[in-house]
């Protein structure tokens, strides 16, 4: 807790735990319950997930809560659902890959972040889709390369192509499909010369890709971070879903289209209510007999139950403004770090009346905190995750907790009582918190309600849907193959057409910088910058360059670039990477202070998803003139022990 | 709140109405088409000689709710002063004449083909007898009949005709009266090599050779040869349409003289696509198009922005040949003196690359076969970026590692006169050598000609470099 | 024992024979003999036209003191061979002396060719090859008049520049359509002709000279050329091109090549196994090499083998050119012009700064085959060493890192 004099000092749990509810109190009396905003993470568990949506709604009556996962996946979220009725990252096991002949990997470089995903991808050819020569676009059969920001322009020219040279397939657009030729009458303008202009990729190359991923017996498209962190995110992950749909790839056995989630939980983390515009199964907020079945479930009135709330970025945008909330909770995530325009991010933060951090590291937004929670990490607490084939997976714990450490579940528990909540509406079990789950989801879409703790536990894997049924439902690996989930079983094409970024480079900016991680550390580093051996592997915010972009700029391998955007600068090391477009940087966004990428990436978002444009912004670099060193915007908090 | 009418259904009067769409346009919005179909995309013909899209395929998409499309309707004359515009058509009663009023009028009514003078091709009414064919519109399309298609002149529409046609199962002539394809377009030396590649195709090539007669079936060259042709497919060039300008009394030269608010030379008429000259160009390209429509949309919806022209890219559409051409050609072929040429020349393989750079950026290019350089080269030229200084991976589309200082291969022999390679002199660094003069004593390097002195320089400092990097590494170790 | 080794010819590349075996032969198994027709030892050829420039014909010798007091070397200067006995292995000189050898090398050079012409030995026509004939240059210059060089390639570039040193404005007639075509391209030598100009050498290319007309005196006056324009010259110098020494080896019976020149084998050997031929003279596999660096190659193979060993071979002739003429940084390399199957070709030009560099690259687009620099040679010696070799990443910044400023 901090101190009068400003440090983060000891204090024992009832001092912290009264303070904090005191506050929240008065804040909520003053300025209403959206005084109070809630910040969830994609790594937590589905249990606390799920009890930190009801906390939100029912202990704080928030309106207010949204979480890093927008940051994520939340445009192919948007995508997925509009397109099959039902979002779920594969929709299919991961092991299916396995057997793919073709991959086309649009904006995803899984041999960086997610290492272990690649041996699913050993036998098929990939055909990678990504500004930069990634460790993936390295082992691709193929590798397309479009200016950041224009996939959308590539995904509208492949489906041209799929078109126009016969590759699209005509039984199943006419049977399991709607919209295609609305969808077409755009991408008809989208010839490949043209997208060529656009997006630097070669017609011919376009036409080969195509080919390749028609033409193989076993294909499946999968978009990343890179296809969704736009501010026309959404879009470009629809672009390739109709291609995919054109090609009759999803809901068969052996090829299909997915999305690679981008955190531990990534998936359930979506599901359970920690969404501006959820509540838990999947349900939408908006929706009057999912807020019915919900506060069924919970007790409660649906009534009682706040409406959709701001997204990530509008959230933190809306911190300490006058009709924003003045009290923070943040569980599980570091968004001083992690959240684009990350300089006005802090300043948001730094208005409030009351910052409340849990974790399990001191992370750049806990040393701004007013009170700090340490909480359990992974090998200490009980719990489920949902990967992103939508299996459940227990989370177990082999080793005690150090003292003075609880679970989250038991902050929000502890919280609940002395907001004035019955104590049994937060459990603390992890078991029990799950089995409420499973009853709020029964009926939603996405179904926990036929998983137990004991049927993950005797070795069963359980995709949801998996509703509670006489016979035990054996989940549901594979969705789609009977239909997609909208009332007439018919996937949805999106008719999507291409616009510019939100930024485009020009005299004062003339480069694009792009965004994303490397293999040492994961998301805000927070963690893993706290790993010696990872910090040796990547110590130090850099930016990749192309040498001769680099020498136009003064700059050498080695030397520590200043890169400045309409938003901010920030300082990086030069790499220089012969592979790089010239007119494209890239700034990994693990690294705090004046090394932090995000302050200067754009808080342009997507109109759909609330997505943030981490994928594309307009910067200039120059030689930094002096040394910098990182001063913490207040004292770090004491190291947990 | 403005009444806009659009004369033209195609492309950019299509792009202008759904811009003015999105932009809030306030009031009504009005098309004339002369074609009896809704709009489409002209760009798209040669998809549908191919067979690969139907007719109905290249069908734009329908226009915003609100928007009135008249198909059918020929606009005849228009009154400036009192903003009328006068057409036929449009309806059972062809003959009768419909009064449009406009607060805004655009001209968008495009170009027609140019029609050779070719004794026998045309009947006593001025018409194309039956068996030859314009390729402008998807009626034309429909005239293409039999197995041997003459497709006359050689530009980038016969180019791209002749191979839409060879794919759609035609026996292909080509014929043009220049020696090589594409002359506006391409140097010889690419020319010449579109040439070859064209024959190597299928396509039976004629350059050289003038049309002199047309018989019924038969088409008679210069050279006394006679070609069997099912249709005469004439694609020789297009003329801006501006008739109705003329008669209205607008300034035309070419095209509808525009400014750079897309206003002709009368009050609240404006023009735009091919049958517009802006700054003495009429492009006759879809981009400068879309250009010109997204600026008067800006502008009819009460934004600010002005059209300065579109960088000129020429790029043939057809998967069988990567051909674009950039600026323009006389700046490749009378280099002034602040030009720099990178040509590259495979014949073997029939590529072919002629940049003309100025401060390191193109001013003119002419690519042929290389459709990695023609991607990147499109990029770098509209956004006026300088080229990467590795030229040879642009154009041919390689992938560099660090592109560092130039590192020799240890067998490169360094000094020719005493055939001292590379691995001698780093053999001699081992040794102890660390001076230049030291490392020439040791192997007699640069004692004969000199002129390796540089190379065995650039060595050392390399050496060096790397020595005190490795010193550097041991410091932070210890 | 001792052996004899005769050289005939003392020339560049039969001094650097000389030299060779001096240094290797460590028993000293061999004894030397040189003829030597020139009354002057071993001098550089290469530089001769700084002859003119202020050196003196002692700063080009190539002898030291040491080799000119080599027990071992019997140089004997302004002697010329007059005929090979083979039978009992001996060289007949024109003093009648008889010079027994075991081993006889042939480096009698080459001779500037002069074309059959009308007036082609008019008082005032020379050539360009000794410093004999440089000093009868001198002698005839006038200050100030025209000196017509015949021939644009190499050496008539050096010439034309050599009248210019003393005191002759030059002109130079080349029948083929550029300057050096041997050495570079077409578009090389747009660049190269114009920098020529610039530096105020005048010259005309693609025609071909008809006659050389006499004035009143017999002397030379001027030149009528294949077009039928004439132009006025006090004086004439051939340099269009050599042709190789091969007489002596001719009368001895010993085969030349198709083209001239003393047919040899890869080993630099004649048919008579006692008997090679080295450098201009010399048509190893048919073919002649006007250069100095292939005759020095020759050289050593030569050495090598009557040092005991005959492993290596003359084979992949450099015919590599760089060279600076009036300021002009000119280099040629290997395949200059991309004659082999399948290669590729990327230029530069520059008009602006006067620069031209083309690399001829093999079909595998990285292997350097060859190339031509013209303005800026200064990438020469990586370029050359860089041939059969693939291209290193950033190689093409040194052909324009000059121009740019892009250092690596």
């Amino acid at each position: 807790m901090r101190t009068k004099d400003g440090r983060l000092a000891p204090t024992d749990w009832n001092t912290a735990l009264d303070t904090v509810a005191a506050r929240l109190l008065e804040i909520r009396a003053s300025h209403g319950p959206d005084g109070v905003g809630v910040f969830g993470g994609g790594g937590l568990t589905n249990e606390k997930c799920y009890l930190l949506g009801k906390f939100a709604r029912l202990a704080l009556g928030t309106s207010q809560i949204d979480y890093n996962g927008r940051f994520c996946m939340s445009s192919a979220a948007v995508a997925g659902n509009a397109a099959f009725g039902i979002d779920r990252g594969l929709p299919f096991p991961v092991t299916d890959l396995g057997k793919a002949d073709v991959i086309m990997l649009a904006g995803a470089n899984v041999a960086e972040t997610m290492p272990p995903l690649m041996r699913h991808l050993d036998r098929a050819d990939l055909i990678v889709i990504d500004p930069r020569r990634t460790a993936t676009a390295e082992r691709a059969a193929m590798h397309l390369r479009p200016a950041p920001g224009t996939d959308l322009a590539l995904a509208l020219g492949l489906l041209h192509i799929a078109v126009t040279d016969g590759w699209c397939d005509g039984d199943y657009l006419r049977e399991r499909t709607k919209g295609f030729d609305a969808t077409w009458r755009r991408a008809m303008s989208w010839w490949p010369e043209r997208v060529e202009r656009i997006t630097g990729v070669a017609a011919s190359a376009q036409r080969a890709a195509v080919h390749m991923l028609a033409s193989a017996r076993r294909s499946y498209v999968l978009t990343g971070r890179g296809a969704e962190q736009h501010s026309k995110g959404v879009d470009t992950v629809s672009g390739f879903i109709n291609l995919a749909l054109a090609l009759g790839l999803p809901g068969r056995v052996g090829s299909g289209y997915g999305c690679l989630t981008g955190q531990g939980n990534g998936q359930g983390g979506r599901e359970h209510g920690q969404k501006a515009d959820q509540l838990p199964g999947y349900r939408m907020i908006n929706d009057p007999l999912a807020r019915e079945h919900v506060a069924n479930v919970w007790g409660v009135s649906s009534d009682s139950l706040p409406g959709a709330g701001r997204s990530a970025y509008e959230l933190l945008d809306a911190l300490g403004t006058p009709t924003g909330p003045k009290a923070l909770l943040v569980f599980g995530s570091n968004p001083a770090v992690s959240a684009p325009h990350a300089g006005h991010v802090v300043d948001r933060l730094s208005c409030l009346d009351l910052l409340v951090v849990a974790d399990f590291v001191p992370s750049e937004t806990a040393s701004m905190a007013d009170v700090v929670f340490p909480v359990t990490q992974w090998a200490e607490e009980e719990g489920t995750m949902t990967n992103l084939e939508g299996r459940v997976l227990r989370r177990r714990r082999i080793v005690p907790a150090p003292d003075q450490v609880r679970s989250d579940l038991e902050v929000l528990h502890s919280l609940a009582i002395r907001l004035g909540q019955p104590a049994d509406r937060f459990p603390t079990s992890p078991r029990e918190v799950f089995d409420e789950l499973r009853r709020a989801s029964r009926g939603g879409k996405a179904d926990y309600s036929g998983i137990s703790y004991d049927r993950l536990d005797s070795g069963e894997a359980l995709h949801w849907p998996c509703p509670e049924a006489a016979e035990p439902h054996p989940g549901t690996p594979r969705l789609f193959l009977d239909g997609f989930a909208h009332p007439d079983g018919r996937a949805r094409f999106a008719e999507v057409d291409y616009r510019d970024s939100a930024e485009v480079a020009g005299e004062d900016y003339p480069l694009y910088a792009t965004t994303g991680r490397v293999l040492a550390h994961y998301q805000s580093g927070a963690q893993t910058r706290r790993v010696a051996e990872l910090n040796r592997a990547a110590a130090e915010p850099f930016m990749e360059v192309h040498p001769d972009t680099a020498h136009r700029a003064g700059l050498r391998e080695g030397t520590l670039a200043t890169v400045s955007s309409a938003r901010g600068s920030m300082v990086a090391r030069v790499r220089l990477v012969g592979t790089l477009r010239t007119d494209t940087v890239f700034l990994p966004f693990h690294f705090p202070g004046h090394g932090r990428a995000n302050l200067v990436t754009s808080p342009a978002l997507d109109p759909l998803s609330g997505m943030p444009e981490f994928k594309v912004c307009a910067v200039r670099i120059a030689p930094c003139p002096t040394p910098v060193r990182d001063s913490p915007e207040r004292p770090a908090v004491a190291a947990r022990t | 709140m403005s009444n806009v009418l659009v004369v033209g259904n195609g492309p950019a009067s299509h792009r202008l109405v759904e811009r003015l769409h999105r932009n809030g346009h306030q009031g009504t919005i009005t098309v004339l088409g002369a074609e009896t179909r809704p709009a489409y995309n002209r760009l798209l013909l040669p998809s549908v000689l191919r067979r690969s899209l139907s007719p109905g395929a290249i069908v734009l998409p329908a226009p915003p709710a609100g928007v009135r499309v008249h198909q059918g309707v020929v606009a005849t004359d228009i009154d400036p002063r009192e903003r009328v515009l006068y057409a036929t058509g449009g309806g059972s009663s062809e003959r009768r004449e419909t009064v449009y009023r406009y607060d805004e009028l655009v001209l968008a009514m495009g170009a027609r083909p140019r029609l050779p003078d070719l004794p026998g091709a045309h009947d006593t009414a001025g018409r194309l007898v039956d068996g030859i064919t314009a390729l402008r519109t998807i009626a034309d399309c429909a005239r293409i009949n039999g197995d041997r298609v003459v497709v006359l002149g050689a530009g980038v529409l016969g180019v791209e005709t002749a191979l839409a046609l060879l794919a759609g199962g035609h026996h292909v002539t080509l014929v043009h009266p220049r020696p090589h394809p594409m002359e506006r377009e391409l140097d010889t030396v690419a020319g010449q090599l579109l040439a070859d590649h064209l024959a190597e195709l299928g396509i039976d090539t004629w350059f050289g050779r003038h049309a002199v007669g047309y018989r019924p079936g038969r088409l008679l060259l210069d050279d006394g040869q006679v070609h069997l042709a099912d249709t005469l497919v004439l694609c020789t060039g297009v003329v801006p349409e501006v008739g109705l300008a003329r008669r209205a009394g607008l300034s035309v030269r070419r095209g509808v003289l525009v400014d750079d608010r897309l206003r002709t030379s009368a009050e609240h008429i404006h023009a735009i696509g091919d049958c517009a000259e802006h700054q003495g160009e009429v492009p006759g390209l879809i981009a400068p198009a879309w250009e010109q429509a997204d600026t008067l949309a800006t502008l009819l919806t009460g934004g600010h922005a002005r059209y300065r022209g579109t960088p000129r890219v020429l790029r043939v559409k057809a998967p069988e040949l990567d051909i674009a051409s950039f600026g323009s050609l006389r700046g490749l072929d009378h280099s002034d003196a602040d030009v720099e040429l990178v040509t590259l020349t495979d014949s073997t393989h029939r590529r072919r690359a002629k940049l003309a750079l100025c401060d390191q950026r193109i001013v003119g290019a002419v690519v042929l076969g290389l459709p990695d350089a023609i991607a990147s080269i499109s990029q770098l030229y509209d956004r006026n970026l300088p080229l990467p200084s590795g030229r040879l991976d642009l154009l041919l589309g390689t992938a560099t590692g660090h592109a560092a200082a130039a590192e020799l291969p240890d067998d490169a022999v360094v000094c020719r006169c005493n055939n001292v390679t590379k691995r001698a002199l780093l053999h001699a660094w081992s040794s102890g050598a660390r001076r230049v003069s030291e490392l020439t004593n040791a192997t007699r390097a640069t004692t004969g000609c000199g002129s390796c002195v540089s190379a065995v320089s650039r060595l050392h400092a390399s050496l060096e470099s790397t020595d005190r990097l490795g010193a550097s590494r041991l410091d932070r170790a210890s | 024992m001792t052996r004899t080794l005769l050289v005939v010819g003392h020339g560049m590349v039969g001094h650097r024979l000389v030299e060779i075996m001096r240094s290797n032969d460590l028993n000293s198994a061999w004894r030397v003999v040189i003829v030597a027709e020139e009354a002057r030892p071993a001098y550089d050829r290469v530089e001769l036209s700084s002859y003119l420039d202020g050196k003196s014909a002692d700063d080009l010798s190539l002898v030291s003191h040491e080799f000119l007091n080599d027990p071992s070397v019997d140089l004997r200067l302004a002697t010329t061979a007059t005929e090979i006995n083979r039978g009992p292995r001996t060289v007949t000189t024109a003093d009648g002396a008889t010079v027994g050898y075991d081993a006889l090398v042939l480096a009698t050079g080459s001779r500037p060719f002069v074309p059959p012409l009308p007036g082609r030995d008019l008082t005032g026509c020379f050539v360009y090859r000794t410093v004999d004939d440089l000093d009868a240059i001198r002698a005839a210059a006038v200050s100030g008049r025209t000196g017509l060089v015949v021939g644009g390639g190499l050496l008539g570039l050096e010439a034309a520049n050599g009248l210019r040193l003393v005191g002759m404005r030059p002109q130079v007639i080349e029948m083929a359509p550029r300057l050096m075509p041997l050495q570079i391209d077409e578009g090389g030598g747009e660049i190269l002709g114009r920098l020529v100009r610039d530096a105020g050498l005048p010259f005309r290319c693609g025609v071909a000279m008809r006659s050389i007309d006499a004035g009143p005196g017999g002397e030379v006056r001027g030149v009528t050329l294949t077009d039928g324009t004439t132009v006025e010259a006090d004086l004439v110098v051939f340099a269009a091109g050599v042709r190789p020494r091969h007489e002596l080896a001719d009368s001895a019976g010993l085969d030349l090549g198709d083209r001239g020149g003393i047919l040899v084998d890869e080993h630099c050997r004649t048919a008579d196994k006692h008997i090679w031929a080295i450098g201009d003279c010399a048509a190893v596999g048919g073919r002649c090499h006007g250069l100095v660096a292939p005759g020095y190659r020759m050289a050593e193979v030569v050495a090598e083998q009557l040092l005991g060993s005959d492993d290596t071979v003359f084979s992949n002739a450099d015919t590599s050119t760089s060279l600076k003429l009036l300021g002009v940084g000119v280099a040629s390399f290997g395949d200059a012009h991309a004659k082999t199957p399948r290669s590729l070709e990327l230029a530069y030009t520059n008009e602006k700064a006067g620069t031209y560099a083309k690399l001829v690259l093999a079909d595998d687009t990285r292997t350097l085959l060859g190339g031509v620099l013209v303005g800026d040679a200064s990438a020469y010696p990586v370029l050359r060493s860089l041939v059969g070799h693939q291209l290193p990443a950033g190689a093409e910044r040194l052909l324009s890192e000059s121009r740019y400023g892009v250092s690596s």
